[in-house]
């Protein structure tokens, strides 16, 4: 039977409830299974709620999700300004004319700047203006550009650690990690990248600094079939210049299902140069170019030993060995992957990869060892059993 | 020679109040932006989430709602955090987006396989024997979007009744009335699977 004061137990809930009648209420309690009951299940549903596990976004889509958000918010204040251009067109023809009646030619103004600099939080950089030329000296950190187009006699120039770019009229990115230019990605326009060598960048190309401070692929360690995985980069020095590289198809299910790899660990303390190798990484990975992932994982492991992505980025470097049809080099670091991180988030996966290995050998009592773990409930497992195909039966 | 400063947030000085910071980014101060981004983003993305059943839609619904801020940050009502205030508003264009041409269809669809998937019913939580908090993630992912969101912000992220109408645009009636039938949804779901088991 439903009590007629239920609806106080609502009221206390909402914290409607004054003093004097919690207490009558309370007493009421006392007395009253049905509104001791309702009051129970309030109670625990309010505690199970703040158990509720959080969403938790990971730290590299965070950044690059502020990256995105600064660059189209500069972008945006900027919606109105062809408008605005119309006007000042026949003003700035007006004062041309004038000055061209008197027969003087002037630069910009040094306090106009012909560039709008948005800059993430803990950036070195400084702007300067010396008559016709405007230089940026970026020492560490990620730049967003926006840069006027230039007149005959100015120039604009970006002074990085270790060369230099130019434009005549962009917007662009620049990113400058541990003393060396780790990036560079145009959105619109030209840039001339002069960086171990001179690159030109046209609109949605990016530059990548080449992997200089890694030891040469596979010189450590290596998992077999070293000649089927492609190099880095052709050179040493070459810096690999990728179109579209800086749009990693964010949306495809690959993308997605990277991102779950990816929130897996909590990368505290991650420095700039780890996530900024994890994720060009990453990207190869969701670009399909799991040769170069694989080399590019192979890499980070090396590069950062300690690193929290290191599980990640294990279990990606034999997904991307799968993936690129080295089935028995994926069996290989899958099985390392296992010996090293036991408890791993992808254990399944990897210990499905050592199946496929074995079974691909014919050796089918390994491949049913691999993934015995999963065997023992006599539940049966899709995965599993694709895996173990013709093994499947002892 | 002109030099600027470089524009690197000093460590000496205070940090700006969210208030100090919306009415920086009124002026065009991208950088204001920025630290409200990283003050609030974790958040705000938890709580779209949450509120969206992780439907892939996320990303977008945050970077919309810090691309907004610029043109709102006047009507902010100078509360000492601006987090709930942001969260309110990604809310409101999480709850917009699910009514917008037939999304809202697509992401029930994805129910079953949200609701069975490792992220809702992860082993962390099984092996603990947390089965109910498991059984009340299912459910508060079957509830309305409406009556989720109210649940969201007021018993996950701690709002107040109020603070919830008036983020949300709602009365503060309807407020309670889709809490309240939230919770009973919620009390039914517990009870009946705490039955079967």
């Amino acid at each position: 039977m439903t009590c007629t004061r239920m609806w106080e137990v609502r009221a206390i809930d909402e914290g409607r409830l004054g003093g004097a009648d919690v207490a009558a209420f309370d007493r009421h309690v006392r007395v009253c299974a049905s509104c001791r009951a309702g009051l129970a299940a309030s109670q625990e549903l309010r505690e199970l709620a703040r158990e509720l596990k959080p969403a938790v976004p990971s730290e590299l889509d965070l950044r690059r999700l502020r990256g995105r958000i600064l660059k189209d918010a500069m972008t945006a204040s900027r919606v109105s300004w062809p408008r605005m251009a119309l006007g000042a067109v026949s003003v700035a023809a007006a004062v041309a004319l004038i000055v061209g009646l008197a027969g003087r030619v002037r630069g910009p103004s040094a306090d106009a700047f012909a560039a709008t600099v948005a800059a993430v939080p803990g950036a070195a950089w400084t702007q300067a203006r010396d008559g016709g030329l405007e230089r940026v000296v970026l020492v560490d950190g990620d730049l967003t550009f926006r840069v006027r187009k230039q007149g005959a006699a100015e120039r604009f120039l970006v002074v990085l650690p270790d060369g230099e770019i130019e434009v005549r009229g962009t917007t662009f990115e620049v990113g400058v990690h541990a003393g060396r230019t780790a990036r560079v990605h145009v959105d619109e326009g030209v840039v001339m990248v002069r960086v171990h060598g001179e690159s030109v960048l046209t609109a949605g190309q990016s530059w990548v600094a080449p992997p200089e401070d890694v030891p040469p692929a596979r010189s450590v360690d290596r998992v077999p079939a070293p000649s089927s995985v492609a190099p880095v980069a052709e050179s040493p020095q070459a810096p690999v210049v990728s179109l579209s590289a800086k749009a990693p198809a964010s949306r495809s299910p690959a993308a997605k299902g990277l991102a779950g790899h990816a929130g897996s660990v909590a990368p505290t303390g991650a420095t700039d140069t780890e996530l900024f190798d994890y994720e060009r990484a990453v990207g190869a990975y969701r670009l399909g170019k799991f040769e170069q992932a694989a080399d590019l994982l192979h890499s980070f492991a090396v590069a950062h030993p300690s690193s929290s992505f290191l599980d990640d980025a294990s279990f990606l470097e034999a997904s991307s060995l799968a993936s690129a049809g080295h089935v028995d080099a994926a069996g290989v670091q899958a099985a390392r992957h296992r010996a090293r991180f036991p408890g791993s988030f992808h254990g399944k996966d990897a210990a499905i990869l050592v199946a496929r290995a074995r079974r691909d050998q014919g050796d089918c009592q390994g491949a049913r060892a691999a993934v015995s773990e999963w065997l023992r409930g006599g539940q049966p497992d899709p995965a599993v059993d694709t895996a173990l195909g013709p093994c499947a039966l002892p | 020679m002109t030099l600027t400063p470089s524009r690197r947030p000093s460590t000496e000085r205070e940090p700006a109040t969210d208030a100090e910071l919306l009415t920086a980014i009124t002026r065009d101060d991208l950088g204001a932006l920025g630290v409200l981004y990283d003050r609030h983003a974790r958040a705000v993305w938890g709580a779209v989430h949450r509120v969206t059943n992780g439907a892939g839609d996320v990303d977008d619904i945050v970077h919309a709602t810090f691309l907004k801020v610029p043109d709102i940050a006047s009507s902010f009502d100078g509360r000492p955090s601006a987090r709930g205030w942001l969260i309110g508003v990604a809310v409101r264009l999480a709850l917009r987006h699910t009514r917008s041409i037939g999304r809202f269809g697509r992401m029930l669809g994805r129910f079953a396989h949200v609701a069975q998937s490792s992220d809702l019913l992860d082993p962390e939580v099984q092996a603990a024997g947390r089965s109910r908090l498991a059984l009340l993630e299912k459910a508060v992912a079957k509830l309305s979007p409406a009556k989720r969101a109210v649940f969201v912000l007021v018993e996950i992220e701690g709002l107040s009744h109020e603070d919830v109408a008036r983020d949300l645009g709602i009365p503060l009636a309807t407020v309670r009335t889709r809490l309240f039938n939230a919770k009973n949804e919620l009390r039914d779901a517990l009870a009946t699977k705490g039955d079967g088991a």
